[in-house]
């Protein structure tokens, strides 16, 4: 134990009298963690800030529809566009334009 | 000599990993208690090898070395609390100064408490060391040199291994460490001793083998080797008669 003890002596001398050492034993992980905070939350954001669009057709106009629509809406990360009403003559090129999702 | 060798080393083989030579090749020895043994060759003829082997800092590849009685293989730990190890580099801390080296180093050897002060401090004012002053960095190599040497022999070791303990420095810190060696050899303490330098060994040493390219080629006290060949009137010459004139380390 005493050994050991003297090791741990030694070498905690050897430190605190290596300034260069100290450094990057305490800059460097705080400039690591800077960087990766930086890093991080510069990836968090363009999640946050970037939003699916979809567009919904809802053809049910039931209550299980409305949920979802409800649901997609609360969530953030949809951006749900409105389809103009259905015209029935025109409604085999509408689903033509929404499988080529082009529904601006 | 009737004694025990305190160290006996048996057919001792080194070959590194990577290599083909056999840094040691099949050495055999013994070395008797209070003797200053010195182990001469030329660069990279297997001294420091030999060295680190005997302070079981290195595994050898085949054959055995008792140590007082104790095998290199089995007893290791036991081992490194008899001996003491002066390296031939600095092996200090260079950021502590001399006395928190010293307690590092003393401490390893289970000493502790004003028992460690003490020694230290002894041990300081017998070498000229400013104990708390400067860092190692900040010293002379004399200096230096003088606080490797105390960091190998603060524990009393039974047997002192030397790897070249007076590489670069001057004078009067070469005569202190010299005395000194005698003064510990005189109170019993057996050294094994490497070195470049001839006449100090031929002056040290009571004994001495020559090695080169991992075998011993020559062995028997100073005067014996010198009078082994006629046209040797020192060590060198016939240091440089039995391994020739050119330069091993290319």
């Amino acid at each position: 134990m005493h050994k050991y003890l003297s090791i741990v002596r030694k070498d905690f001398l050897l430190l605190i009298r290596d300034r260069a050492g100290l450094a990057i034993l305490f800059i460097m992980p705080a400039a690591l963690v800077f960087i990766m905070t930086l890093l991080q939350d510069s990836s968090f954001r363009a999640v946050e800030e970037s939003r699916i669009p979809i567009i919904f057709v809802d053809y049910d106009n039931d209550t299980i529809g409305h949920a979802i629509r409800a649901g997609l809406t609360e969530s953030r990360f949809f951006e749900i566009h409105e389809l103009p009403e259905i015209d029935p003559s025109k409604k085999k090129a509408q689903e033509k334009l929404l499988q080529q999702a082009d529904f601006k | 000599m009737a004694q025990h060798p305190i160290i006996k080393i048996s057919n001792l083989t080194k070959i590194y990993k990577n290599s083909s030579d056999r840094a040691i090749d099949g050495i055999s020895c013994s070395i008797y208690p209070n003797e200053i043994f010195g182990l001469l060759g030329p660069n990279g003829a297997g001294k420091t090898t030999m060295i680190s082997i005997l302070c079981t800092l290195l595994h050898p590849s085949s054959g055995d070395v008792l140590i007082d009685g104790l095998s290199l293989s089995t007893h290791g730990n036991k081992i490194k609390n008899i001996i003491g190890i002066v390296p031939q580099d600095i092996a200090l801390y260079p950021k502590l100064t001399p006395f928190e080296n010293l307690s590092f180093y003393g401490s390893l050897y289970g000493l502790k408490g004003q028992n460690l002060k003490n020694i230290i401090n002894d041990y300081c004012e017998k070498f000229g060391i400013a104990r708390n002053k400067h860092n190692i960095s900040e010293l002379s190599g004399g200096m230096r040199r003088r606080i490797n040497l105390t960091a190998g022999i603060l524990h009393r070791p039974k047997i002192l291994f030397l790897d070249e303990p007076t590489v670069g420095i001057d004078v009067q810190s070469k005569k202190l460490i010299l005395d000194y060696l005698h003064e510990i050899n005189n109170n019993g303490t057996t050294i094994f001793y490497t070195s470049h330098y001839m006449e100090e060994a031929e002056s040290l040493c009571s004994r001495i083998a020559i090695i080169d390219k991992g075998k011993i080629i020559a062995k028997g006290s100073p005067h014996q080797l010198i009078e082994s060949d006629e046209n040797c009137k020192n060590l060198e010459e016939l240091f440089l008669r039995l391994t020739g004139r050119a330069l091993r380390d290319l």
